[in-house]
């Protein structure tokens, strides 16, 4: 994990912004870390483990991720996890930029609510702007989140019944409301509108452990 | 008594004797054909060694056979995954016929002989099955050959692929830097990149051209010497790995070559490094005439670790099974070794490279 210290000098109204840049390539990693560096505060990761332990530690605006990492580099797996990390745990968008462009992996990766997909190569500014994009609508989010609405993002099959859906919302939900409020049991349950004993029941009908001064 | 005196007897006898004779004789002619069948059985099997399995070969050249044994005319179809190679009977004689149908493939093999008594049919129905076995097996074969070949091809394809597309992102993302650089301090930095760039370059472009096989050029490859434990810390450094390098050792060889052999063994230690948590090390020591690394690593066992150095093999998930074979053709041609074993607390990778030529430093 390397941090970039060096501010950007353009746009000083999105430096706050921190964007992750995943990708094994070395070459390509500095490339992409030069031209983004110009507008936000860039961290790098080379491989899942370095990109979880940056989104555990900083707030992350925009992730831009390979899924071809190390040590499955031909796969689309270990990105993937990454993706389930970052929606499970994080308000991080995430921009996919692979080479891994099959219909399959595509899918795979919508499923799971990437913010925009990318194949290489691509001219850079479009990604510069998918960027500009995902932060948008991460501010609308947020700005909405104050409202008292969060959003929440899940995928359904039609023809499953409404039983699966109504857990993977509810799971979903209540995870992000406990994340952003530390596990502050009396709030999150106060932020959800249920009891106390209600929260405690989904977290234990859905196994989370109770992790204070997590991110 | 006399047969004059009894005819009846000398009937009995002579029918006896007859009968013997006959019975003789049709034991000799049977283990006689069964002889030629047998026969053309084993000539069948020599031909298919000699067209090298080859079933094409193989049904073109089985009319001078079948001939031996009487089989006037044959017929045969082979279909599979949309092609069809097929011989139609020319007579409308009696035949007989062996097929099977899995789905995916579809063999049938018929022959007419020229006669069938009852004794001969059973003959000519072990040929045939004997026949239909060899097609079989030959397309199946083949068929399995050409997946392998298809599959391996595709693991090189899917290898290369993902350096190929990251290398066109690099130069369409470094078309844009340099259409933004805006002055001389942005400048400095995008050159300070560019170096930090260099050596992850040159070793995929090595990684690419060894292998596609490509020959960069004509001329011998660059001969130097190298500083083994130069070369492992900059490996390491690339691959941000926590591990000692202990010893040092040079030979003189070509530099892509020795940074290739190490960047697998590195490459390895790195994908078990990301699964599990491992203790790592490596050695140098400075042997007589060779230089041998050790590299031992914590981790799991290997399994099959007598195969992880076969082409394509490989134990991990969407692994092409490319890197440790590359260690291992380059090492035997620097005329080194390469084993891993399984030792109580982890792997060890030795790699003995010989220093012969090696210039005073």
């Amino acid at each position: 994990m390397i941090e970039n210290n060096e501010m950007p000098n353009e746009m000083p109204d999105k430096a706050t912004h921190n964007v992750l840049i995943v990708e094994d390539d070395t070459t390509l990693r500095k490339q992409v870390c030069f031209a983004v560096e110009r507008y936000y505060t860039v961290f790098e990761a080379q491989n899942r483990r370095e990109a979880v332990r940056v989104l555990k530690n900083t707030d992350i605006s925009v992730a831009i991720l390979d899924l071809g990492l190390p040590p499955a580099s031909n796969t689309p797996d270990e990105g993937l996890k990454i993706i389930d990390y970052i929606m499970e745990n994080t308000e991080t968008k995430i921009l996919v930029l692979t080479g891994q462009d099959s219909e399959d992996v595509t899918a795979a990766t919508i499923r799971r609510g990437v913010f925009d997909y990318i194949a290489k190569p691509v001219n850079m500014e479009k990604v510069i702007y998918a960027i500009e994009r995902a932060i948008l609508f991460r501010n609308s989010e947020q700005k909405i989140s104050e409202d008292g609405v969060k959003q929440i993002h899940v995928s359904a099959k039609l023809g499953d019944g409404l039983q699966s859906i109504r857990e993977e919302a509810e799971r979903k939900l209540i995870r992000k409301v406990l994340l952003e409020n530390n596990y502050n049991i009396y709030k999150s349950a106060k932020i959800i509108g249920i009891r106390r004993e209600n929260l405690y029941y989904f977290i234990k009908k859905f196994g989370w452990k109770i992790m204070r001064n997590v991110v | 008594m006399s047969f004059k005196e009894n005819p009846a007897a000398f009937m009995a006898s002579a029918t006896l004797v007859v009968g013997a004779v006959a019975a003789v004789s049709i034991c000799y002619i049977k283990a006689l054909t069964a002889n030629r069948f047998a026969s053309v059985m084993r000539e069948l099997s020599v031909f298919n060694e000699q067209v090298h399995y080859d079933t094409a070969a193989f049904l073109s050249g089985i009319p001078v056979y079948l001939k031996k044994i009487r089989v006037v005319d044959f017929a045969y179809t082979i279909s599979h995954g949309g092609t069809n190679i097929k011989k139609e009977l020319s007579c409308a004689n009696p035949f007989i016929t062996k097929s099977c149908d899995d789905g995916d493939l579809m063999v049938s093999f018929s022959m007419v002989p020229s006669f069938r008594s009852g004794g001969l049919k059973a003959f000519y129905e072990l040929m045939l099955e004997h026949i239909f076995l060899i097609i079989r097996q030959d397309v199946l074969m083949k068929i399995r050959t050409v997946n392998d070949t298809l599959t391996n091809v595709l693991k090189v394809q899917v290898f290369v692929q993902h350096d190929i597309k990251n290398i066109a992102q690099f130069i369409q993302t470094s078309y844009y830097n340099l259409q933004n650089l805006k002055d001389e301090a942005d400048e400095l930095r995008y050159v300070r990149y560019l170096k930090e760039s260099y050596s992850p370059l040159m070793l995929k472009a090595n990684k690419i051209i060894n292998t596609l096989n490509l020959k960069p050029s004509d001329k011998p490859p660059a001969m130097m010497n190298i500083k083994i434990e130069a070369v492992l810390e900059q490996l390491i450094s690339l691959y941000h790995l926590k591990c000692d390098v202990k010893g040092t050792g040079s030979v003189y060889a070509n530099e892509g070559t020795i940074f290739l052999i190490f960047d697998n063994l590195v490459k390895n230690l790195y994908d078990k490094y990301l699964e599990e948590e491992l203790e790592l090390s490596i050695e140098i020591i400075d042997g007589d005439g060779m230089i041998r690394v050790c590299a031992f690593d914590s981790g799991s066992h290997i399994k099959d670790v007598d195969k992880i150095f076969e082409p394509f093999y490989s134990t991990k998930n969407g692994g092409s099974g490319i890197g440790l074979f590359q260690i291992r053709a380059h090492v035997i041609k620097l005329g080194g070794t390469v084993t891993a074993r399984n030792v109580e607390n982890g792997v060890i990778f030795e790699i003995t490279i010989p220093k012969s030529n090696v210039h005073a430093a």
